[in-house]
């Protein structure tokens, strides 16, 4: 049963009215765009109007341009083969195929354009003669650091940001552009560096969030993380490899059988071919712009190539410019920001066809689609309130600024995350998550109710050996004190304090027959500090229970 | 806050829940109404006895991605394979024969010991007409059995729901139908509420030793799950039943994990784990008679040997060692085991040492019970380079395997479940 908004499509998409500019409205965009929606930032929103909210949201988020986890990742590669790198040096060059490169090797650094492939190369060939004569073979180069550590790091330095507010609806939109094009950890297993490979996708992503998606596209099969995740690496005239050339069209720009057929994968794979690693760039020393893969004529296949009857010397630019000619292109990522951010099953292609035809006039500019989705008529339909389940991170972070407490200060927090069914930056595939009703089963509502569970009873300070950080742990875990406070401020009756909670927390109004057993219960408990713990065991139930699941 | 025990106060099974739901007004036939179809399938559990019958079980494996066929059974005998696989094509010399033309992949000793055995039956040339090479169509089309005839349900969801009619929705209190996956498998959603249980790979890990009830919010919990709100949306009427499902057939589950003593040593691998779980619930006699699991990693556009040999070599032991710990429990003649994957690859090597998405491939079906052997017909590689294997009168059609496990098996009609009558394959009598 498809959920039919009120609203005609022909006026959806018109900016809201000032009169629309409510609490409640604003609570509902709070909810969608960014974790949850804390009475502060309601307040805030409330008085800076539509357009300062759009300005608040996305315009002041900040995320490291030169990323810890990384560049301690470098430095311990610096350290690991400080002694190896001269004989790396002297010997590229002795080889003909590295002599040029060892010329133009500037550092005895890891971050030298020159050194690190060198250092690489070396490597490969000390362990291929350690194989011999039944010999010890030397571990793969990627194992000889162990990426994992730095990756939860990685994951837990995310957490942290996505968690400070100004951040969050900034980095909720990156996961959405992450969900659609997909770079995964398991996928990149094998790559070495796939952590930085994946950073720089994602930093690939933030840094283009105000151009066109189109020229996204383009950046984006450049990079070394969709280089290594779909193929394009690798793929050459005479092998090419249609992973990319599909995919780009099936679920990046079109939609599953849309206006594409299989002759078009396999001759648009033609024009894709030829892409390798530009030899004067380090993964670890990106800056905006910077293109890690670059085309070599030789590897490319010149041919002409007939790609939606069109007939041309493509190369990969020209075949994504022709992606986005097709009528398709205008409504496919706008129906999953419907999917994400608006209702489960999407919008219908009569609501989504206007806007796709105005986002083209756009240049199909990112920012423009968002900031035309959230201040639309259309998003504040009142059918749509209630109808989307929360992600797993959705879910941990809005409880954090509910609570108004900090991501714990190990990086543990990610593994448990995992249990809910979102490990960090690992979707099963190039698919994404399906989300949805799909997070939640058995195993995740349990999980889910394990990580409320935690920051109430604050049994994680057992493993604070492992900490990033430290600090008054009294903002991981809600205290007795705050609660204590809360029930002593003002006058309020049971059943009011009851009821803040329920009406601050949950997006839906819910039935007395769940907000009486509550207040039964609270105001049952005899004491003062009987009411704290009963207090406590009332919000906990109220972040377990199914409506906090939905927003 | 104290920890308590794992079992919420006053929920002593899956059914007492249902009539206490039922008796608060919010009863569970009332919610079906609002859910999505899919909704329903996943969570709607009062249950059925109908499908006990003589307890066969099945047990899918989902190899996600797209498993090479020609690399697991190689033809390697074939010139135009090695031509066409310089670099990833397995020799005469490495393979584990079969026959004089047929090698397994070297990785696959477990289930060539099955095949030595009897136990194993090699199903070459699988797939249909004008196959998909896209793995989300590719995967649907396995998944419903068929094409878009049959969206919103799958082969084995219509097998439950012709076998486990709604008047018989009374007395059960474990699921029909298990999938550890992170999400219901098309081919188990079905047309009418089915007890079907939901797993993540990760719960069988953490089932064993983790506990979240505290007594006075576990109640809680279970209170407001009987509770609606004052509008009623479909999110909400999933969540009151999936709690409902988490809250109850989770104990049990738990319980038979946890005290699970296994007969074989099993791969510390999600899969080696999964199916030590499925074994597990076998033999706690829960009456499920459909396990589906799912693997993936098979979309090898690069770098095939290596990939291949580890998820192929991680399927073999896993499966070996499942059929292995059946033994020991005496509950072999019970089970068989079918992996399947959305497509085959194609026969010419990419640039990348691995194969791009094709169509056919090989199939198996293991357990005691089934009838080793190689069944239909070597695939023919084209001599066209760029071509794939074609799917011809002499390729054998995956719901012909279906057909066969659903009337041979599963006691159930194929006709009913396919919609067509298919010529069974003589891999079980």
């Amino acid at each position: 049963m498809k959920i039919q908004p009120s609203i005609d499509p022909k006026t959806a998409w018109e900016p809201m009215t000032d009169a629309m500019w409510t609490e409640d409205n604003i609570r509902h965009l709070l909810r969608r765009a960014s974790w949850t929606a804390r009475p502060v930032d309601t307040k805030r929103l409330l008085g800076i109007g539509r357009e300062g909210a759009m300005e608040y949201l996305y315009k002041q988020a900040s995320f490291p341009e030169s990323h810890p986890v990384i560049e301690e990742f470098a430095d311990k590669a610096d350290e690991e083969l400080a002694g190896e790198m001269s004989d790396a040096v002297a010997w590229a060059k002795e080889q003909p195929r590295w002599k040029e490169k060892a010329s133009k090797v500037k550092s005895q650094s890891f971050r030298d354009p020159y050194m690190r492939p060198i250092v690489i190369a070396h490597y490969n060939m000390l362990r291929n003669e350690s194989g011999r004569d039944g010999g010890k073979r030397l571990p793969n180069f990627e194992r000889r650091f162990d990426q994992s550590e730095s990756w939860n790091k990685y994951a837990h330095e995310w957490l942290q940001i996505a968690s400070r507010p100004q951040n969050s609806a900034f980095e909720k939109m990156n996961l959405f552009l992450q969900n659609v094009l997909v770079v995964n950890r398991d996928s990149l297993g094998n790559a070495p560096d796939y952590l930085v490979h994946i950073h720089n996708h994602q930093k690939l992503l933030r840094d283009n969030f105000y151009e066109s998606y189109r020229d996204i596209i383009k950046r984006m099969y450049k990079g070394s993380g969709m280089g290594y995740m779909l193929d394009v690496i690798g793929s050459t005239e005479k092998r090419p490899n249609e992973n990319f050339a599909r995919e780009v069209q099936e679920l990046f720009v079109l939609g599953v059988d849309r206006g594409y057929d299989e002759d078009d994968i396999k001759e648009a794979s033609k024009a894709f071919t030829g892409y390798v690693h530009n030899p004067d760039l380090n993964p670890y020393t990106l800056t905006e712009g910077d293109q890690e893969l670059a085309l070599n004529p030789a590897l490319h296949n010149q041919e002409r190539k007939k790609v939606y009857g069109r007939s041309g010397d493509y190369n990969g630019d020209d075949v994504v410019d022709l992606i986005f000619e097709k009528e398709e292109a205008e409504t496919y990522l706008p129906y999953l920001m419907s999917h994400f951010f608006l209702v489960e099953d999407g919008l219908s292609w009569e609501y989504l066809e206007p806007l796709g035809k105005k986002w083209r006039e756009a240049d199909f500019n990112l920012f423009w689609l968002v900031e035309t989705f959230f201040t639309s008529k259309i998003f504040y339909d009142p059918a749509f309130r209630g109808q989307l389940y929360k992600s797993p991170f959705q879910y941990y972070l809005g409880i954090l600024q509910d609570l108004g407490l900090q991501v714990e200060p190990t990086p543990e927090i990610v593994r448990e995350l995992d249990y809910l069914g979102q490990p960090f930056s690992n979707p099963p595939d190039v698919n994404g998550w399906d989300g949805g009703a799909f997070w939640m089963n058995n195993g995740t509502i349990n999980s889910r109710r394990i990580i409320a569970d935690r920051l109430f009873a604050g049994d994680f300070r057992r493993s604070m050996k492992g900490a990033t950080s430290t600090g008054g742990s009294q903002y991981y875990t809600v205290s007795d004190d705050s609660i204590r406070q809360f029930i002593q401020a003002g006058n309020k009756s049971d059943r009011e304090i009851i009821d803040h909670f329920i009406t601050y927390l949950l997006p839906l109004k819910p039935s007395t027959a769940y907000t009486q057993p509550l207040f039964d219960y609270y105001n049952q408990a005899e004491d003062d500090e009987k009411r704290v713990e009963a207090l406590k065991n009332v919000i906990l139930a109220i972040l377990q229970s199914q409506y906090y699941q939905i927003c | 806050m104290k920890k308590i025990s794992k079992v919420p106060p006053h929920l002593a099974t899956r059914r007492e829940f249902l009539r206490g739901s039922a008796a608060a007004g919010t009863g569970l036939m009332a919610l079906g109404a609002f859910a999505p179809q899919f909704v329903v399938d996943t969570v709607q559990a009062a249950g059925s006895a109908a499908l006990d019958k003589d307890g066969k079980i099945l047990v899918l494996i989902k190899l996600g991605g797209g498993n090479d066929g020609l690399n697991t059974l190689a033809p390697v005998n074939d010139d135009t394979y090695h031509e066409f696989r310089p670099n990833i094509g397995i020799k005469k010399s490495e393979a584990l024969m079969l026959n004089d033309d047929l090698g397994l992949n070297p990785a696959c000793s477990g289930l060539n010991e099955l095949y030595q055995n009897g136990d194993l039956a090699v199903i070459q040339d699988v797939g249909y007409p004008n196959s998909s090479r896209s793995h989300f169509s590719g995967q649907d089309f396995y998944e419903r059995g068929g094409g878009l005839e049959f969206v919103g349900s799958g082969w084995l969801g219509r097998y439950l729901d012709s076998e486990c009619p709604q008047d018989q929705l009374e007395g059960r209190d474990t699921p029909v139908a298990t999938h550890i996956s992170r999400h219901l498998p098309i081919l188990l959603r079905s047309r009418t509420p089915q007890p079907v249980f939901s797993m993540l790979s990760s719960d069988v890990r953490a089932l064993q030793s983790r506990s979240v009830a505290d007594d006075a919010v576990a109640e809680l919990l279970r209170k407001t799950v009987m509770a609606g709100t004052e509008e009623k949306t479909e999110t909400v009427n999933y969540l009151n039943m999936a709690y409902m499902s988490a809250l109850v057939t989770e104990e049990r589950v738990r319980d038979a994990i946890g005290n699970y003593k296994p007969g074989a040593t099993y791969p510390g691998t999600n899969l080696g784990r999964d199916l030590s779980a499925v074994a597990s619930m076998i033999s706690d006699e829960m009456g499920t008679r459909v396990y589906t699991l799912d693997t993936g990693g098979f979309d090898t556009h690069s770098n095939q040997t290596q990939r291949q040999a580890q998820l192929l070599g991680n399927l073999s032991d896993s499966i070996s060692a499942f059929l292995s710990d059946l033994k020991s429990k005496g509950l072999e003649d019970k089970v068989i085991v079918m992996p399947f994957s959305e497509f085959g690859r194609r026969p010419y090597e990419n640039g990348s040492n691995g194969t791009d998405h094709g169509s056919n491939s090989v199939f198996f079906v293991a357990g005691s019970s089934v009838n080793g052997g190689i069944y239909g017909n070597q695939p023919v590689i084209p001599t066209d380079r760029r071509s794939d294997l074609r799917y011809s009168e002499t390729s054998t059609d995956f719901r012909q395997l279906y057909a066969t496990i659903v009337d041979r098996w599963l006691d159930g009609n194929s006709t009913d479940v396919l919609r067509k009558e298919y010529t069974p394959v003589e891999f079980l009598s």
